[in-house]
């Protein structure tokens, strides 16, 4: 599952409460802290792809609870976890401070939904970048011989190319019903492939084609023609 | 603008405000009053059910005057931007103010845009009834205790909190009452303007048609 996993640190509970809300439409896995200390210890105990952190915040400011937190993942040498300011829009001065402090941006408040859509979006493929392609053990756990798994994917993959043109097409022509059918299809073949990264497409384009009205999903079905053509190379590296 | 006889009319001139007196069927007939900034309608029989009448032909500021300070939840609710008793301190403010307080209290379409779907907003619109007036508490604690630092905080909480509804009239309200802090300046004009704002949007949330 490529679920972002966010910290939302915000002291105003209103706030608090339409981001996490947002996200949590979004897909993501949320957690609140409400001043900076709770959100250094939390981004230090938690694994968050994804932390948005309030610049004026009590017992510690958003600004000095990153330093905290950069200065953490230097001493262990960790990958910097993203995270973006939320600031008001005419405080420029915080802007500039919130990069010198070591975070990756900023968002303006009030957070639009479409701003966090975007931020989400990007995060999501890094995430699902970052899944296993194929857990084998467990596909020939399941299908007892190579042969048979050998056999199960070629079928796949014979009728996914097909399904991804109509998918494609229904997508282009707005019929929602058969867009929902095709990635239903999809969705079933993927639990059998043992993708976490193909299963994570397929689910992002689920919970996207299950939204009314319907998003574009032109950007989730190339995730997931991607995703697809991965592991098409990586288990049948002869092309069938 | 206001009908004749009103002690209202001598105060406003001494603050050298532009008076234009008219009857309210003087003004119906030439609605809106362009020339006018606001409208000051004072407790008659049937007043709300003439604002009523007013905003539905074109939306206009109309600030209730020499109004019980009970009934603001009827004045709010049908339509009026501000409703004041004998305070000469709070309608000095409003007027000081205009800017800050005129416009639709509510505006569903801003909040939709920001939050993305109906169902967010209206969770959002529960929580912020809830929080607002303990928010609003927290503020007159600050101004109270005379600390512009702490003041100039928790404005900037209810200010952050109230942005999520959009630029309306309590969002402008909250930030000038934060930049007044910061500046050290002369805040109970600005916590007014806020406190009437926000009555008046408690009471379009309280009153306003659920989807």
């Amino acid at each position: 599952m490529s679920v972002v996993r966010v910290l939302l640190a915000e002291d105003n509970p209103i706030g608090q409460a339409v981001v996490r809300l947002m996200l949590e439409g979004e897909g993501c896995q949320v957690t609140v802290v409400c001043n900076g200390c709770e959100a250094a210890r939390e981004a230090m105990q938690g694994d968050y792809h994804l932390i948005l952190m309030d610049v004026q915040m009590p017992v510690l400011s958003g600004l000095e609870a990153t330093l905290q937190i950069r200065g953490w993942e230097q001493q262990r040498s960790r990958a910097p976890a993203a995270i973006v300011a939320l600031t008001v829009l005419a405080e420029e001065e915080d802007r500039i401070r919130s990069v010198e402090a070591g975070m990756n941006g900023f968002l303006s408040k009030p957070v639009r939904v479409d701003d966090l859509r975007q931020l989400i979006g990007r995060l999501r493929k890094e995430v699902a970048q970052d899944l296993p392609l194929f857990d084998r053990p467990r596909a020939l756990e399941t299908f007892a011989t190579e042969t048979i798994l050998s056999d199960a994917l070629s079928d796949f993959f014979g009728r996914a190319q097909v399904v991804l043109t109509e998918l494609v097409s229904a997508s282009a022509d707005g019929h929602e019903s058969a867009v929902r059918e095709k990635v239903h299809w999809f969705r079933g073949g993927a639990v059998y492939l043992f993708s976490p990264r193909v299963l994570a497409a397929c689910e992002e384009l689920s919970r996207l084609s299950g939204q009314q009205p319907m998003p574009p999903l032109k950007p989730a079905i190339d995730d997931l023609q991607r995703a697809l053509g991965q592991l098409e190379e990586w288990v049948l590296p002869s092309g069938g | 603008m206001v009908e004749e006889g009103y002690p209202v009319c001598s105060l406003l001139e001494s603050w050298n405000h532009t008076l234009v007196l008219t009857s309210r069927a003087e003004a119906l007939a030439n609605w809106p009053p362009s020339a006018s900034d606001v409208l000051l309608l004072p407790l008659l029989p049937d007043s709300l059910d003439w604002a009523v009448q007013a905003r539905q032909l074109h939306p206009f500021p109309i600030l209730g005057v020499h109004w019980p300070h009970s009934d603001r939840w009827a004045v709010y609710a049908a339509g009026l931007d501000g409703c004041l008793d004998q305070e000469q301190e709070e309608l000095r403010a409003l007027l000081d103010h205009l800017s800050l307080w005129v416009g639709e209290a509510y505006r569903p379409d801003l909040a939709l845009e920001i939050m993305g779907t109906r169902s967010i907003v209206e969770q959002i619109l529960g929580v912020f009834v809830a929080e607002a007036p303990r928010l609003f508490e927290e503020l007159q604690v600050s101004c109270r205790s005379g600390d512009f630092a702490r003041l100039a905080r928790a404005a900037h909480r209810f200010s952050g909190g109230v942005a999520m509804l959009g630029p309306i009239p309590t969002q402008r309200a909250a930030q000038a009452l934060e930049m007044a802090a910061k500046d050290g300046a002369a805040v109970d004009q600005p916590l007014l303007v806020l406190e009437q704002t926000l009555s008046r949007l408690l009471s379009t949330l309280k009153h306003r048609r659920q989807p």
